[in-house]
């Protein structure tokens, strides 16, 4: 048989699975708790780097709220560009800030999928960790972004950690699943443990057409973390 | 009365029968050729997976039916269905074409039959039936909308069924499907689709185009079903009439067509050169075997889907659907001749 070769390079878009980790680092975060975040987050880059459909796809918005919220990396960076954020723990809890610029990143840097036009992105996992109640105006902003949730254009996922943060008040600042765990170094490794399956599992959904489900099967969260049930004012 | 003829994926139907990793089909009527490939996606390698795209060619006379299908990854028999239903689909498009054409179907020519399949048939993809199940002229021309959309409940009915057989729902074997009837006398047609994937076609006057777009639910990784009981909501189809040379029709699961339809412009320069490129001199096998190794070996980051792929052109190497002066004309089964399947397996049943 002779050889009939085609050589036609594809397109080389990608379509991004978006991650956002949105950390707590207000003043009552301090000591062990924002070192163990810190080492944490370089947990979840390394092995997620090391898993190949995750690498090719993951893409990482880190937003870091104490004292004032900040985009902590340009939009949504490729993991395997994402350099992990040093951080200092400091002022009060802005969560409204950060669920802004949540907001605003969302609107800026995820890509719709239109069929024929844009090669959007997997839908946008997002993972909350704070540790205290929110000092700003957080009510109007969290709306808006448990809106897009019940859109089912975002699927999100809120911790609490600490002994500030209780039941109630988990309820109502949460958006999408709950959880509530202590603030001891083992249950942030914990935490940062469950996040890294979680997305590797998503990826392995995605890279298997089961994109937009894929949050849905989330590993079970690790000993330690407790379900909190949804508040829907 | 001519033979129908099919290639590509065998149906399957009974629990533990599984696809070939990698599949080629190709077939020929009058001037037209069709070439179709399929193959495993990367994370189906990765997770020990069967490939669940399916693909399937046929023909009567001077028709061709292709289609293929896209099993959901999350159904766990998603390949049964899309293997039902692109046979179904194209054996009620290729009957209600010879219906409509008038010529009842009693008999098969099979020595002609045979005489015009090529060595590659040894590996026993493809096969000719007496595929009458209606006796019932249809209602409507076979290049219609109503037509296609009648194929596609026939589909629909038929998968489900096989679900009921396998004693499971009919979401198990979740598949989109889209499909294409031509008429290579005069290279009218009429495509249909439910769920992703996409029906591109080349013409050298207007270029790379979208033939038709079925609705869409805007969210990457997710799709409407031909199984779904509201499937005819997310039902498109549309005919139009291809000029004679030069034209090539593409019809793909989205594991291709992710890759080769974003951003728009990507769309003329794919088909151009798919186009140009599948019409080296070569013969149909190796066209086939080629179209394998370039759909199951490019890359794309983030690409890791079941790919699978079905062109149909109008070839300038094929021989001319009309006889030369002083040719004898091609008995009917030959005329829809040259059907090759080079990884497939016997139909399932």
């Amino acid at each position: 048989m002779s050889e009939f070769t085609i050589d036609v390079q594809p397109s080389d878009g990608t379509r991004r699975l978006p991650i956002y980790l949105l950390l707590d680092c207000s003043y009552s975060m301090k000591g062990a708790s924002i070192e163990a975040v810190e080492r944490g987050v370089e947990f979840f880059v390394q092995e997620t780097m090391a898993d190949t459909f995750a690498k090719e796809t993951v893409h990482v918005g880190v937003i870091l709220f104490g004292g004032t919220a900040s985009m902590a990396t340009e939009g949504l960076v490729p993991v395997t560009a994402l350099t992990p954020p040093k951080l200092t723990a400091a002022g009060n809890t802005p969560l409204g800030a950060a669920f802004g610029l949540l907001d605003k990143s969302l609107d800026s840097d995820y890509r719709a999928n239109v069929p024929g036009q844009e090669k959007g992105d997997w839908k946008p996992l997002v993972f909350i960790l704070t540790d205290g109640e929110p000092t700003d105006d957080w009510e109007g902003p969290r709306r808006t972004i448990l809106a897009r949730q019940s859109g089912k254009v975002l699927n999100v996922i809120t911790v609490g950690c600490g002994p500030l943060v209780n039941q109630e008040l988990l309820e109502r600042i949460a958006v999408g699943a709950t959880f509530q765990m202590d603030g001891s170094e083992a249950s942030f490794q914990k935490f940062f443990r469950w996040v890294t399956q979680s997305v590797q599992r998503a990826a392995k959904q995605v890279s298997g057409e089961e994109g937009a489900a894929a949050p849905k099967e989330m590993p079970a969260p690790p000993e330690g973390l407790v379900f909190i049930p949804q508040y829907n004012p | 009365m001519d033979a129908f003829w099919y290639c590509g994926d065998a149906r399957l139907a009974t629990l533990g029968a599984d696809h070939p990793d990698w599949a080629a089909a190709h077939g020929r009527a009058g001037a037209w050729s069709v070439v179709g490939v399929s193959a495993v996606g990367k994370s189906h390698l990765r997770d020990g997976l069967r490939r669940d795209d399916a693909l399937l060619a046929g023909g009567v006379g001077p028709w061709v039916a292709a289609a293929v299908a896209d099993g959901a990854g999350s159904a766990a028999l998603s390949r049964f269905g899309a293997t039902v239903a692109v046979r179904t689909v194209c054996e009620a498009l290729l009957e209600g074409a010879a219906l409509w054409r008038g010529e009842p179907v009693t008999e098969m020519d099979v020595p002609a039959f045979a005489t015009a399949l090529p060595a590659a048939c040894e590996e026993g993809a493809v096969w000719a039936t007496r595929s009458w199940r209606r006796s019932v002229s249809p209602a409507s021309p076979p290049l219609s909308a109503e037509a296609m959309k009648r194929a596609f409940t026939a589909a629909h009915e038929q998968v489900r069924r096989s679900a009921q057989a396998l004693h499971t729902g009919p979401e198990k074997l979740h598949c989109t499907l889209l499909a294409v009837l031509l008429d290579t006398s005069d290279g009218a047609l009429v495509v249909g689709q439910v769920g992703d994937g996409a029906i591109l076609c080349h013409t050298p006057d207007a270029g790379g185009r979208w033939l038709v777009e079925a609705p869409s639910t805007g969210q990457a990784g997710e799709s409407y079903f031909l199984t779904q009981p509201d499937w005819e909501h997310y039902f498109a189809a549309a005919s139009l009439e291809l000029p004679d040379a030069g034209a090539a029709v593409f019809l793909m699961t989205d594991g291709v067509a992710d890759d080769v339809t974003y951003p728009p412009n990507t769309i003329e320069w794919f088909t151009s050169q798919m186009t140009t490129q599948l019409r080296q001199p070569g013969s149909p096998v190796d066209r086939a075997a080629g179209l394998l190794r370039w759909l199951a070996g490019y890359k794309v980051q983030g690409s890791f889907d079941d790919r699978t792929l079905l062109v149909l052109m109008a070839d300038p190497l094929a021989p001319s659907a009309e006889p030369e002066e002083g040719e004898e004309e091609p008995t009917p089964a030959a005329a829809g001749d040259a059907v090759a399947g080079l990884c497939g397996g016997a139909d399932e049943e």
